[in-house]
């Protein structure tokens, strides 16, 4: 399930300085308070005339952290931001160890995406085999991959690193905690 | 860069300073004035703050002049007057060739705030600026002028103030607060600083606030933003350090930098020219 919240008219066109993303902070975690634990929240910035880097550091960075608490779950989407806008993201995501995923379209889940921040090459790998076998476990992921000779405990602490960063989900089968992509394609560098 | 030696510019006021703190008379300068800038005039504004003894009262022509009078409509401990009150807020956002905005807190960021910045903005557009370079020094602005709020800890509310003319745009943030060094040296990341044109620079820098490293610091990235591919004058004055950058690579480290008389607080000046043509008159 995903939820659509058009920042334009929830918040404003004007999305700048650092007071002003403390207030939005708490504005979204209100309105998000209600959404299911597992649920894609698309932050749509369609319409939004200005961002700063002051308010998307006092707005999107704890914003991700709030969403990565298990007690929230949820997984953030940045819809329609404009190009202009990608640098300061990228400083903040490097500041602080997040990965934002970035996308374009008007209503339900984006098919694609572009990631906003970096991967180390493990991590990298281990996204790349979600987004190529879609739900899969870290066991299954050993059996895939012999070559590398990493074991269940290995992948599924590599997994959980993508889940806590908010790039693929976590579901219950069993005794079994499979992992699955949020968005079918994520160009990674794009 | 225009000079007239009629003109309060910041490098009169600098001058003055120096004539105040050598003892040497200011007022028959103070008093054949014809004209200001706005940056002269609001640091003049804080020099007078910041001295026991007071300084000459300006001549009818500045106080006259489109930014002598819009600075009267407002009481500031900076301004030319620092009682009565205000002007009843303008609602509209009709362009105006100058304007000023005293705020003391974060509660003063608000409506009447932001119809301020829009009318800066659209005062910009009409005198040849793109909509889309003056809608980023509309948001420069609020950057500033938050700055100052959150980092001056000062008791004298900010002063902010716009101008325009002839495909230019300009607008000054003052305050007379701890200033930048004091500011950074409180945080253990910054305190190695030991002087001010040092703490200017490297608050120009990406992510430093006295947060510390990384932890905030994205407002003058927005200035660099809003005039990149501009012609554009940054001028940045605390304590006894001052830089200035000029033109349309407005790197940091390639900024001149110069050691006024000291003045407490931070003074930012950012002007923005669409292109580089000589001002019919001074600009700093």
């Amino acid at each position: 399930m995903s939820r659509h919240i058009e920042l334009a008219r929830t918040l404003g066109s004007d999305l700048q300085g650092r007071l002003l993303g403390r207030k939005h902070y708490g504005q979204t975690c209100e309105i998000l308070a209600d959404v299911p634990a597992g649920d894609v929240i698309m932050l749509d910035f369609q319409k939004v005339e200005v961002v700063t880097g002051s308010w998307a550091n006092e707005m999107i960075v704890p914003l991700y952290r709030w969403a990565a608490d298990p007690r929230n779950d949820l997984f953030p989407i940045l819809l329609n931001l404009k190009h202009r806008w990608d640098e300061e993201l990228q400083l903040l995501a490097q500041w602080n160890q997040q990965c934002y995923l970035w996308a374009e379209g008007r209503k339900g889940l984006p098919s694609r995406a572009i990631l906003i921040g970096s991967l180390d090459p493990v991590q990298r790998k281990t996204l790349d085999a979600v987004l190529q076998f879609g739900e899969i476990t870290g066991a299954e992921l050993e059996r895939k991959h012999p070559q590398e000779g990493i074991g269940a405990t290995a992948w599924n602490n590599r997994l959980r690193d993508l889940h806590m960063m908010r790039l693929v989900t976590r579901s219950k089968r069993g005794r079994e905690q499979p992992y699955s992509p949020i968005i079918k394609e994520i160009l990674i560098n794009g | 860069m225009v000079m007239n030696r009629d003109w309060l510019t910041v490098q009169l006021v600098e001058q003055l300073q120096e004539r105040i703190e050598n003892d040497q008379e200011i007022r028959s300068i103070v008093a054949s004035l014809t004209g200001t800038t706005l940056p002269g005039l609001m640091e003049y504004g804080c020099l007078r703050k910041s001295l026991v003894n007071s300084i000459p009262s300006l001549p009818p022509a500045i106080v006259s002049s489109t930014i002598g009078k819009a600075l009267s409509a407002v009481p500031s401990a900076l301004g030319l007057r620092t009682v009565g009150a205000a002007r009843p807020a303008r609602r509209r956002i009709d362009v105006q060739p100058a304007e000023f905005y005293v705020a003391s807190s974060e509660d003063d960021l608000d409506d009447n705030w932001k119809a301020f910045s829009i009318r800066f903005a659209r005062s910009a557009e009409k005198v040849g600026l793109k909509k889309l370079v003056a809608n980023g020094l509309r948001a420069s602005l609020h950057e500033m002028t938050e700055n100052a709020l959150i980092h001056s800890q000062s008791d004298i509310p900010v002063l902010v103030g716009y101008r325009v003319l002839e495909e230019t745009a300009q607008f000054c943030v003052a305050d007379v607060g701890i200033g930048v060094l004091a500011s950074l040296q409180s945080c253990s990341d910054f305190s190695h600083l030991g002087f001010d044109h040092q703490a200017i620079k490297e608050a120009l820098r990406d992510g430093v606030s006295r947060l510390g490293r990384n932890r905030g610091g994205m407002g003058f990235r927005q200035v660099f933003k809003s005039l990149a591919e501009q012609w554009g004058i940054l001028r940045f004055r605390s304590g006894e350090g001052c830089i200035v950058m000029d033109g349309t690579d407005l790197e940091t480290d390639r900024g001149s930098e110069h050691f006024p008389p000291g003045l407490p607080g931070f003074q930012v000046t950012v002007t923005c020219r669409s292109r580089d043509l000589a001002p019919s008159e001074p600009l700093l």
